[in-house]
């Protein structure tokens, strides 16, 4: 009796295996012939085909409440209109910007004789508002990987333009992401010292969304 | 003693009766080789061809910089761009948003398109890879992709109308957003679990766990509801 229940707990666990496809061989015979004999096993798969034949017709196409393109074209002839050095002066001015208050914070740590309010105080202008401050610090290494993964996307997507980039440009992006890994760097290791410090977090985090914003606004030029 | 049915993991198309290219999860997968549901439901037989040469040409307009092009080409794919973009983060207006997004990008990036996929394959995957970033980046859409789900999903939640934007709409936006991730882009939209590890940087293991969990979760919502419904007469 204990051996049966076992079975059909073992079998309840890979009944989506089973509907993916991903049993074969012995494993699969086992669990087509315990559905032969357990009728709530058989239920368990009839319930799950179901949701499946109504997934299957669910609309692929749902079209949006409102007409979204003009204001997609007008982002297009936007992009066009904006001239490159006029795009490359506000690349320069936000890259700097969105660092120098992560920097603030950062330098005041390191100093040892910086005022917390005041250095919480420049993080927080260079962090949005709305973050969630114990998140930010258990969970540090958590967001520095999300937004390693998205800067790793946008940096292959940088690297696909190649050419498309004049040499002004991509020098001016090289030297920013310089300054900012550099800060990335300092940050992960003082926090890694500290790691419950609050505005050493801050700092990270807005090192890197200025990497991110960065890379984000360079591959939309 | 009832037997089973000859194959438990395999299914026939709802809409073609095709069962050999039909995924066992739901997902009429081979289309996202062909160019598209839309198109290639609607392209069978001789005039395929021809559409085909249609959306080639489109895209090698649209690529040259032709913004009309483009728009027929937005035409063309905005509903399933929306469409997975609401599924994805089951909030209107940011599913708005996400699909003017993804369109953007598209029109940036296909310089470096180069036509071994089809359009639409490559159209999906790029809006799929929006919301993703979005969701890592903006801290307007900081839905959590996998993990630690806390969002209740309660069986005890209010029974919607009958038919008010589908049941099944329903009760996945209202899943824990990263069984909602993981479900939505295997069970609805056919990516493979490696796939979808790749793009979401998680563990494949991670994410087909997600998916389960969101199927039983589904079944235990949608029955509750109709259950109630029928109590109610």
């Amino acid at each position: 009796m204990n051996a049966n229940r076992s079975d059909h707990e073992s079998v309840k666990a890979r009944l989506d295996d089973l509907l993916d496809g991903q049993l074969s061989g012995r494993t699969r015979r086992e669990v087509e012939g315990h559905l032969e004999t357990c009728a709530a096993c058989r239920a368990a798969v009839s319930t799950r085909r179901e949701l499946l034949d109504e997934i299957a017709a669910l609309p692929r196409s749902v079209e949006p409440s409102r007409e979204l393109w003009p204001d997609i074209r007008s982002r297009l002839e936007e992009r066009e209109a904006r001239g490159r050095a006029g795009s490359l002066r506000a690349l320069a001015a936000a890259a700097t910007v969105a660092l120098l208050a992560g920097a603030a914070a950062l330098t005041l740590w390191l100093s040892g004789d910086g005022d917390p309010t005041e250095a919480s105080r420049a993080a927080e202008r260079g962090a949005s508002a709305g973050e969630d401050p114990v998140a930010l610090v258990t969970d540090w290494r958590s967001f520095e990987r999300e937004y390693a993964g998205a800067a790793e996307e946008l940096q292959e997507t940088l690297d696909e333009l190649g050419d498309q980039l004049s040499p002004e440009t991509r020098r001016i992006v090289e030297r920013n992401l310089d300054v900012i890994d550099a800060a990335i760097a300092e940050s992960r290791a003082a926090l890694e010292g500290d790691p419950a410090n609050r505005e050493l977090a801050r700092a990270l985090r807005s090192a890197w969304s200025s990497k991110v914003e960065m890379l984000q606004y360079v591959t939309r030029l | 003693m009832a037997r089973a049915p000859p194959s438990w993991g395999r299914q026939i198309h709802p809409r073609t009766g095709d069962s050999n290219a039909y995924h066992v999860g739901g997902i009429y997968s081979s289309t996202r080789g062909i160019d598209g549901w839309r198109v290639n439901v609607r392209n069978t037989g001789r005039g395929g061809g021809r559409a085909r040469r249609t959306m080639t040409d489109l895209v090698d307009r649209a690529r040259d910089g032709d913004a009309d092009a483009f728009e027929r080409l937005y035409r063309e794919h905005v509903g399933r761009v929306h469409a997975i973009c609401l599924r994805m983060c089951a909030d209107r207006e940011q599913a708005e948003e996400l699909t003017q997004d993804a369109f953007v990008q598209a029109w940036r990036k296909l310089p470096s398109f180069r036509g071994e996929a089809a359009f639409s394959s490559w159209m999906y995957r790029l809006t799929v890879n929006v919301v993703l970033q979005a969701a890592r980046t903006d801290r307007r859409r900081r839905w959590l992709l996998v993990g630690d789900d806390t969002s209740s999903f309660g069986a005890a939640d209010p029974v919607p109308p009958p038919g008010l934007a589908g049941d099944l709409d329903r009760a996945i936006a209202e899943l824990p957003d990263g069984a909602r991730t993981a479900f939505v882009l295997h069970d609805v939209e056919g990516y493979e679990y490696a796939e979808i590890a790749e793009m979401t940087g998680k563990a494949v293991g991670t994410m087909k766990a997600q998916a389960h969990r969101a199927r039983k979760l589904l079944c235990e919502k949608l029955a509750s509801w109709r259950t109630a419904r029928s109590e109610n007469g």
